[in-house]
């Protein structure tokens, strides 16, 4: 049950409907009875078990917290309950999802050393694995550290897990947003309804009428490497960042239009992150929820342990105070950067261009700030001139397309390859001729499918350049007359249906 | 009174999709839509013959009437698999009397998993709202076949101007018996289901067909389970069952690894069942054999091909059902005879 298609807005529907005339006690128990339909509609059973591991485990461990409080006496045996849980959840996580990547790496070497290869596993994880062990270890944390009230029903914990809006790509919310929201009352409201209805509406554009058609692109170009040579492979790899956050966050419209059509607002995903103007600034934008949650649960925990500490002493001795004090935090970012890559796949291409890449632009930018603010006063560039910050905007976009050319990549080597055949800038317009044969022009639904995806594009970087300026999109038009607000609607409901046949691809984060 | 308003607007965000939907569906170039204008409006269909494209660019009913001296019918759709046919016969069924039923078995469905949007569109989207259609559209996508079913612009949306579309469809569209919406410069539709092909396949055509057969499994357990259906259907309703299978250019057929297999399949399936099947790419050289242009493509016969076709086809019929000839004076029994005994003009291709 894909989130586009019609069965998944019918099942909403009648929800919705069902949700909003229970009683109050009932509401919770119906959102779980839809999270187990859904899941059971998209997963193999079976694989439901790993998930009521992860929550009878993280339940039991979260009522012993309760149970022993902060008594001082009991520390030792509250962080050995912490530590087994999280190995064990985490430990999951990485078996079902990294012993390839440790396959693969294994026989590297056994390659070189001429001695037979390690036979790949092809196990099935569950639906939403990388989403809710994050979101179970966030709540086990925070009730371990006393900042989250431990809920007592371990059906409201299995709520709070599988929640089905959140199980296709997230977001990863924390106990402490939506916790309250899940178990209490919602009535129908008409503002936050309607609200939510044009939010889906919304991404399912991005995702059907942007996404999709910038798929049957990318793909084709990322065949055909011989003919999308040199400069091509940066146009497919534009195209592909395009695709990706089309995807994305047009997912995320879906999953927090229909949330909050129940009442539930789930946290911000996205807030216009091609308009920021640094990589740091970049992905406190992107993927905002995985951000935080590495900040709060990996960062910050490093920085504070005892072995951090002892490590920016030991470098503020030998390095002097000035730059002893950044290297233990390099050192914790790289940490939170490589398991930033290893999350988003078992592949060094993900752990190299998701993760490391992004460090070192980072901590380079970073040691070399007094150079670039000399450069910068010596060409007398204002901060605020706009020129400059459209200079840092395209920058920044450079360097993440970088990145995504190792995502889309099959692999590790052949991003490398990819990047270096890129730098031969030639653009044969030959290779064009691929876009004329009618294969490519049905795939993508004709002129009239091209002509919708600009017009839906333009639309998307004007909503983009709103919210970046703070503006909200939803309450500008409600407060249009009501012929140009049903002339938008009427245009968006027919890039939706104009574009429910062009492709089919999953959105890129379902299998995560 | 917020849930009223809700309502109401949900109403219209229906409308809307309604009026889109009549604005930018093209239904009006469609030969499954005469079709079947021609099927429901048309004299009762005494012989249907049912399958793919393999069948609309493949039998003339014209010739077919004046041949066997009753009222034929092209039951057929573009890249119609199985469970398409299987629905089309029941709507044949529900609609005349048939006495026989000719069903091409195309080897390329035989190996089919499922149905395509494509296909199963393509016919549902001009059938009567009836239980036979819901029934497929259910058992292919589930709700949304339905939702497609109500609106087709989804999948059925015009690549060009709507204008001329819209125009079209005040005038004189879907007026009965107006074909000219389905006339191209390849080919064209002639009535009864048929398609005449202006096409003829060369030296330059690519005779690739890009299917293998599991000689273990010749055919899949979707397309066996329509197969049986099919069986079934006209057993239960007394309708005469024989299948069959187009000619196919040697040059494609004979690049096909384990085609035999196939044969043997359907063979040993019309036996255990008692029906007859005649696959025309095992013709004796006595009988019938296909010129180059004969041919359209890889796989479908053009429409000098296919008046050449029903005639023999037709005739056998008439000569089996008198016996003047038998099933083995006619076909060979390994395909590897054929092409050694009567190769068609693209054999030498190979």
């Amino acid at each position: 049950m894909s989130i586009t298609s019609f069965e998944f807005m019918l099942f909403v529907a009648v929800s919705l409907v069902v949700y909003w005339n229970l009683p109050k006690r009932f509401q919770w128990i119906l959102l779980l009875v839809d999270s187990l339909i859904f899941y059971f509609a998209n997963a193999t059973a079976y694989t439901f078990l790993y998930v009521a591991f992860s929550i009878i485990s993280v339940y039991a461990a979260t009522t012993y917290f309760a149970k022993v409080g902060m008594e001082p006496k009991q520390a030792g045996k509250k962080r050995a309950a912490l530590a087994v849980t999280v190995i064990a959840n985490a430990g999951i996580l990485a078996l079902l999802k990294y012993t390839n990547l440790f396959i693969h790496t294994a026989n590297i070497f056994r390659r070189a050393a001429d001695t037979s290869e390690f036979q790949t596993v092809n196990w099935l994880a569950p639906l939403a694995i990388s989403f809710y062990t994050l979101q179970l270890l966030s709540y086990l944390l925070d009730c371990y550290w006393g900042v989250a009230t431990v809920e007592k029903n371990p059906l409201k914990v299995a709520l709070y897990t599988c929640y089905f809006p959140q199980m296709i790509s997230g977001p990863i919310s924390r106990y402490s947003e939506i916790g309250t929201q899940l178990y209490e009352h919602h009535g129908f409201d008409y503002k936050r309804v309607t609200f939510g209805m044009k939010r889906v509406c919304w991404g399912l554009v991005k995702k059907l009428a942007i996404s999709n058609r910038l798929g049957v692109m990318v793909d084709l170009m990322y065949k055909d490497p011989v003919t999308f040579d040199g400069a091509w492979i940066w146009v497919a790899t534009v195209g592909f960042v395009l695709q990706l956050y089309t995807d994305f966050s047009g997912c995320m419209d879906i999953v927090l239009g229909v949330s909050q059509c129940f009442g539930i607002m789930l946290p911000e995903n996205f807030n216009a992150a091609f308009f920021t103007r640094s990589v740091q600034e970049f992905w406190r934008n992107w993927h905002i929820t995985l951000g935080n949650w590495l900040r709060d649960y990996i960062m910050n925990p490093l920085l504070k342990s005892k072995a951090f500490q002892n490590l920016g002493k030991w470098c503020k001795k030998k390095f002097g105070k000035k730059r002893g004090k950044k290297i233990p935090a390099y050192i914790a970012m790289l940490v939170v950067w490589l398991t930033m890559g290893l999350w988003h796949g078992n592949s060094w291409k993900y752990i190299m261009g998701e993760g490391f890449w992004f460090w070192l632009v980072i901590v380079s930018g970073q040691l070399l700030e007094p150079c670039f603010a000399k450069i910068k006063t010596f060409l007398h560039i204002r901060e605020e001139n706009r020129v400059w910050r459209a200079f840092q905007m395209v920058r920044t976009f450079v360097i993440f397309t970088i990145g995504m050319l190792f995502f889309r990549a099959a692999s590790f080597m052949n991003a490398l390859e990819l990047f270096v055949k890129g730098m031969h800038f030639t653009l044969d317009t030959s290779a064009l001729a691929v876009f004329g044969t009618s294969n490519f022009s049905s795939g993508i639904g004709g002129k009239a499918g091209v002509a919708i995806m600009i017009v839906a594009f333009v639309l998307l970087v004007i909503v983009d350049y709103c919210h970046y300026k703070g503006k909200d999109v939803q309450q500008m038009v409600a407060k249009q007359n009501i012929v140009v607000r049903w002339i938008l609607y009427t245009m968006l409901i027919f890039f939706v249906l104009m574009s429910m046949d062009v492709g089919s691809a999953e959105f890129a984060y379902a299998q995560f | 009174m917020d849930k009223v308003k809700l309502l109401v607007k949900m109403g219209l965000v229906v409308l809307i999709c309604f009026g889109l939907n009549f604005i930018f569906n093209d239904d009006i170039h469609s030969y499954t839509r005469v079709m079947f204008d021609d099927l429901y409006h048309g004299d009762n269909v005494d012989v249907a013959f049912v399958g793919g494209s393999h069948v609309f660019l493949a039998i003339d009913p014209e010739i077919a009437d004046s041949i066997l001296g009753v009222n034929t019918f092209d039951a057929s759709s573009s890249m119609q698999q199985m469970d398409g046919s299987y629905h089309i016969l029941k709507e044949v069924g529900e609609n005349h009397e048939v006495k026989t039923v000719f069903f091409d078995t195309y080897f390329v469905n035989g190996q089919a998993e499922d149905t395509g949007d494509k296909e199963l569109y393509i016919l549902s989207d001009h059938m009567q709202n009836n239980s036979n259609k819901l029934e497929y559209l259910w058992s292919a996508r589930g709700v949304n076949g339905l939702v497609n079913n109500i609106l087709p612009m989804v999948h059925s949306h015009t690549l060009g101007s709507p204008v001329s579309l819209l125009k079209a469809k005040f005038m004189d569209a879907y007026d009965l018996g107006n074909y000219s919406y389905v006339q191209y410069e390849s080919e064209a539709y002639r009535g009864k289901g048929f398609v005449y092909s202006f096409e003829n396949a060369n030296e330059d055509t690519d005779f690739t067909i890009d299917t293998t057969i599991d000689p273990e499994k010749p055919m899949s357990d979707f397309a066996y389970k329509y197969l049986e259906a099919i069986t079934a259907y006209c057993r239960e309703n007394d309708i005469e069952l024989i299948l069959t299978s187009s000619p196919i250019p040697d040059a494609s057929l004979g690049e096909v690894e384990n085609y035999q297999a196939y044969i043997d399949f359907m063979q040993e399936y019309a036996d255990e069942n008692g029906l007859r099947y005649w696959n025309f790419n095992l013709s004796r050289p006595e009988f019938l054999t296909m010129e180059m242009e004969d041919y359209r493509d890889s796989n479908h016969l053009s429409g000098i091909g296919a008046e050449k076709y029903t005639e023999v086809f037709c005739n056998l019929y008439q000569d089996v059902k008198s016996g003047e000839v038998t099933e083995e004076d006619v076909f060979y029994t390994e395909y590897a005879e054929k092409l050694a005994g009567n190769p068609d003009g693209t054999a030498s291709l190979r």
